[in-house]
């Protein structure tokens, strides 16, 4: 039973995971607070479930599909958010609550009300691993958020344009001083972050539900994982998803799903008040 | 600043009152109106439900001005959003009443919404005819401008009588959300099935909108129960019997009185639907013995009027529009003391509907809403319980 704990719990967390990697690359290189980080999963889901539903593509097919729609949107919002003035911080969290509810609208009159699901019963087959049985279904959401992390992980620390965006992170001012191009590392951090959404879209849509002020959620979730981790930390997010991911398995068994929030919530709290600056914070 | 302009600023400010003023003056509502209030969870978490009942509130309006209105008037409907937001429903009663003169407001999902929308009306002494409310909590305050179409009860007495005389359980598992009427609903059973010597092994309260039901799955699997209840909402069913089929759960029975007889419940969850069985206190094909006629009548306005069929939530918002409308008709429109007099016309009510009978208690609480069993067979609502209305066979377990 806790082995199957386990491997749910890091399927949930490795969600988790991807949806803050690109809120976490996003604020932390653009300093965008986007608050539509959910709604744009949402778009993803959406996006994936005309293919699926309405083209009759598979979910596989979907997901490149979800990545290049989300990329081709963040081109565009990226344009906007280059026009808003500062303080950007908290210009750019009252233009993307407009976002939100804009979103929101859109989603309505596309798609109604109606709560969708993308249908992939192929997920519900198990397959055998050293006499652990997965279902499809979580060893898919596991092995995407191990790939797209470690790959990311990977280009952010071996490689140049990685190691000048870590270090855009950390110091726009003097970044610039040294001769990087900050706009550049921005858009594509912008765009590397909106293509991570645009992969948990389909995720979403078919491990979850999607309804037009379903959205939220996901946000707060990226908010969270990103504080509790540290901005721009690549591994502690997933550690942080991990983490948080098996937490609520592990409260909802022993205590039950009504503590489940509640208690994830205090742990939190805890870790925050032990590094105030995330889990990655060194001092 | 000098005293010229203050002088200016203040003709400017009167200027601005004035208008206002006028701009309400102009607002007053017309005498060939009467205009009925209505307040929905048009967008948020229950915006679904809460455009549902809108729809069928609409309909009965519009067929009402349709036959030349009551008494030679036509019924305004006057909608507004509570967003899902309690302390907005709270505000948009007095709005109503106040500014937008409506004589009866309608509408309302979920009693976290109702109960607010009902104490607004107490205070404003409306009449309100809650569309879709169950906690009983409610109608105990004895508020005289409050009445239901629907009760707790009206869920509770079919699926323990079902649970009992039909399925024969030797274990039941029970999950139930967070919400105030799911709640009692699962006290209420656990209740029941004690004294009836049905064990209750596994119990699970829930927010509804969890993301994720697999440690409850997995802990499920520890008892080997016979049927299983879920108090939840569409969405909670939608992801609970996904990853119970992911989980490759050996599922016997499975009953959620909310949220799956709706056409897009199997719609979006295809071959996974069948064999769940559901409550409705009215479908397409599942109407109150008498009404066939009026029920086919709805079915085919709605299908006309939105372009797709109707549910149950839809006739639950036909319903309180509909005992409005028929109260309108039993009351004397001219005179002064209107709202008063329309409240003890609704009270009053003795209307045969296609989802029910419909008459209050001294309290408000319909005296006849009861749903039946269904079960999901080809993608259609079959009734399997009570016998008397059955069409068809209840097929359990499904495993077998």
């Amino acid at each position: 039973m806790y082995l199957k704990l386990l491997i749910s719990g890091l399927a949930l967390g490795s969600f988790y995971a991807i949806i803050a990697l690109g809120f976490s690359m996003i604020f932390g290189v653009t300093r965008v607070f986007n608050l539509a980080h959910g709604e744009l999963l949402l778009a993803g889901g959406y996006v994936a479930y005309v293919a699926c539903e309405r083209f009759g593509l598979g979910f596989w097919p979907s997901v490149p599909i979800s990545v290049l729609a989300l990329i081709l949107l963040g081109v565009i919002l990226y344009r906007v958010f280059r026009a808003i003035k500062e303080p950007l911080e908290l210009n750019t969290i009252v233009f993307t609550f407009g976002l939100v509810i804009a979103l929101q609208n859109l989603f309505l009159i596309f798609f109604s009300a109606d709560y969708r699901i993308l249908t992939t019963p192929e997920w519900s087959t198990t397959i055998e691993i050293f006499n652990v049985s997965f279902t499809r279904g979580h060893l898919s959401m596991f092995l995407t958020a191990f790939i797209s992390v470690s790959a990311l992980y990977f280009v952010l620390r071996h490689t140049f344009w990685g190691k000048a965006l870590r270090a855009t992170i950390q110091d726009r001012e003097a970044v610039g001083l040294l001769g990087i191009d900050v706009e550049k590392n921005s858009i594509l951090a912008f765009l590397g972050g909106i293509a991570l959404v645009g992969l948990a879209g389909p995720f979403f849509a078919s491990f979850h539900y999607i309804h037009p002020t379903g959205g939220i959620e996901a946000t707060l979730i990226a908010i969270i994982v990103t504080i509790v981790a540290g901005v721009g930390h690549v591994r502690a997010v997933i550690w942080a998803g991990w983490g948080m991911g098996l937490l609520e398995n592990l409260v909802t068994t022993t205590l039950g799903a009504a503590f489940r929030e509640g208690v994830t919530s205090l742990v939190l709290i805890a870790i925050l008040l032990y590094k105030p600056c995330g889990l990655a914070d060194n001092q | 600043m000098n005293r010229k302009s203050n002088l200016r600023l203040g003709l400017l400010v009167c200027i601005l009152i004035i208008s206002f003023v006028l701009a309400g003056c102009s607002r007053k509502p017309s005498h060939e109106f009467i205009r009925i209030g209505e307040i929905d969870p048009l967008t948020g978490k229950l915006a679904r439900h809460g455009l549902e009942i809108h729809e069928g509130i609409l309909l009965a309006i519009e067929e009402t001005n349709l036959k030349g209105g009551i008494k030679g008037k036509n019924v305004e409907l006057v909608t507004r959003d509570d967003q899902s937001l309690p302390e907005v429903a709270y505000g948009l009663v007095q709005e109503l009443v106040q500014k937008e003169k409506v004589v009866a407001i309608t509408g309302g999902y979920v009693d976290t919404l109702v109960a607010v929308i009902s104490e607004a009306a107490r205070k404003s002494e409306v009449p309100y005819v809650a569309a879709a409310s169950l906690q009983e909590e409610l109608t105990k305050t004895k508020n005289p401008y409050f009445f239901r179409i629907s009760k707790l009860s009206g869920f509770l007495k079919p699926v323990e009588r079902f649970l009992v005389e039909v399925i024969k359980p030797r274990k039941v598992g029970i999950l139930y959300a967070s919400t105030p009427g799911s709640t009692e609903f699962a006290t209420k059973l656990v209740e029941f099935l004690k004294i009836k010597n049905i064990q209750v092994p596994f119990q699970e309260k829930f927010r509804t909108g969890i993301s994720d039901f697999t440690p409850l799955i997995i802990k499920m699997t520890r008892y080997d129960l016979d049927f299983i209840i879920s108090g939840g909402f569409l969405p909670d069913h939608l992801l609970l019997i996904r990853q119970l089929k992911q989980n490759n759960y050996p599922l016997k029975g499975y009953l959620g009185p909310w949220g799956i007889a709706y056409p897009s419940f199997v719609s979006q969850m295809k071959k996974d639907a069948e064999l769940l069985c559901s409550t409705c206190a009215w479908n397409p094909g599942i109407t109150l013995p008498g009404t066939e006629e009026v029920s086919r009548e709805f079915v085919e306005n709605f299908e006309k009027r939105f372009n797709k069929t109707p549910s149950t939530t839809n006739m639950h918002g036909y319903t309180a529009a509909m005992v409005i409308i028929d109260a309108l008709k039993r009351t004397n429109l001219d005179n002064n003391n209107l709202k008063n007099d329309l409240r003890n016309a609704i009270s009053a009510t003795d209307l045969i509907l296609p989802m029910e009978h419909v008459a209050f208690d001294q309290n408000g609480d319909p005296l006849n809403y009861e749903h039946v069993i269904i079960q999901i067979q080809n993608g259609r609502f079959v009734c399997v319980y009570p016998p008397e209305r059955a069409t068809g066979k209840l097929v359990y377990p499904i495993t077998d």
